[in-house]
């Protein structure tokens, strides 16, 4: 009963509803912009989830993880928030994301890649600012991560910022929908920061969006 | 061609309105129906029945929008036969997407708890207003279209992790809006 309820219930939404979700697909066109930013983001969580799992904790997850799918995998090790204080309240207040003022952000995704079910067992945060235009996320990698971080940035130059060194470098953009695209990287009170910025304004957003979360501004 | 000119055909009782809806609808129509039933020649035939229902029902009809009145039969078709087709195996997306909204959603413990169907779809609408669009749209998709994981993963250019995690945040998000709105199932 309750099936046919729900099936019933679904069915007798708002046209305006159904209008705009079947307009979707024969209309309009998705960002790429943000689609690339996701899927490299997505890929650089999965890759630091891949690589933590193997270094350190294969021999127990083998097991563990057998019959999930990646999806389920995925959902269980990755926990979305809505506001920074309830991911405050596990991963502590000392990380530079006490510098970023989310009620600016027009919209941003955060995220926080842990063990299966454990959000108190965590690696990463993995903060996304959408601008219209533009994109600017890092993901903050706790210690141990030494073994997961290598040659994000691989030379390019050094430049500091309110005491902490940064390295960046410039990435080709040829053949990119993007104007420019710059990958940085420093370590701060033991954790290690990368960050990634792309889009069509210009580098100054990247730059802003770096003072800021150094506290330069 | 314009919704109001194929409108125009069916009045005229041309028969050139069925190819036109199809042209225009046919496959948006197919889509809803094979992720009912999953198997094409039913969808096939439900479709049929649609554009029979169509001509049928306008005049006295005179739908706007015409597309989601279309949908609206080509569902409530394909239910109908999925039903009568299957006392058999689930496995359909339409029963897997059933499940999850199912899943979440708060049970009554008696009858009079219970909440009507209409009642129920007012709430989804006003939940619906307050989505953001994409997720509103990824949860019309879902659970009014029957769309698999993949295929939204695919229209909207992201990876299926991403769209499982947004569904299921939404479907947590409904079920504290039904919560907070006292309303058992």
């Amino acid at each position: 009963m309750k099936r046919e309820k729900i099936s019933e219930s679904m069915g007798n939404i708002s046209s305006r509803h159904i209008k705009e979700a079947a307009e979707f697909t024969m209309e309009e066109k998705p960002n790429k912009r943000r689609t690339t930013w996701v899927k490299w983001a997505s890929l650089a969580a999965c890759l630091c989830l891949v690589v933590m799992v193997g270094v350190f904790t294969i021999p127990n997850l083998i097991g563990y993880h057998s019959g999930l799918s990646e999806d389920e995998i995925f959902e269980r090790s990755n926990t979305y928030f809505d506001n920074y204080e309830e991911l405050a309240a596990i991963v502590g207040n000392d990380t530079l994301l006490e510098n970023i003022d989310f009620a600016t952000l027009n919209d941003y995704e955060l995220r926080l890649v842990h063990e299966l079910d454990n959000v108190n067992d965590y690696h990463t945060v993995s903060f996304v600012n959408i601008m219209p235009e533009d994109e600017f996320g890092f993901g903050i990698h706790f210690p141990p991560y030494n073994k997961i971080t290598a040659n994000f940035v691989d030379g390019g130059e050094t430049v500091t910022i309110n005491g902490v060194t940064v390295q960046y470098e410039k990435r080709r953009t040829e053949g990119s929908n993007f104007k420019y695209d710059i990958a940085a990287e420093f370590e701060y009170n033991g954790c290690c920061y990368q960050i990634r910025s792309m889009g069509n304004s210009d580098e100054s957003v990247f730059w802003d969006n770096l003072n800021a979360l150094l506290g330069a501004q | 061609m314009e919704d109001s000119k194929i409108i125009e055909l069916f009045y005229e009782r041309s028969e050139q309105a069925i190819i036109e809806l199809s042209k225009k609808y046919g496959d948006t129509c197919h889509k809803i129906a094979v992720n009912i039933l999953k198997n094409d020649s039913d969808a096939e035939e439900c479709v049929n029945d649609t554009y029979l229902g169509a001509w049928n029902t306008i005049p006295p009809q005179n739908p706007n929008p015409l597309l989601t009145y279309i949908c609206r039969i080509v569902r409530n078709i394909s239910i109908k036969r999925y039903h009568q087709n299957t006392a058999k195996k689930r496995n359909s997306y339409y029963d897997v997407a059933l499940d999850e909204l199912e899943n979440c959603l708060p049970a009554a413990t008696t009858v009079q708890d219970e909440v009507s169907a209409n009642e129920l779809a007012e709430l989804f609408d006003d939940f619906l207003d307050g989505l953001d669009k994409t997720n509103r749209i990824m949860f019309v998709r879902r659970y009014w279209f029957s769309d698999s994981v993949s295929d939204i993963a695919a229209m909207f250019k992201m990876n299926n992790h991403a769209v499982t995690v947004r569904l299921s945040r939404t479907r947590e998000k409904l079920r504290q809006y039904l919560i907070e709105k006292g309303v058992t199932i």
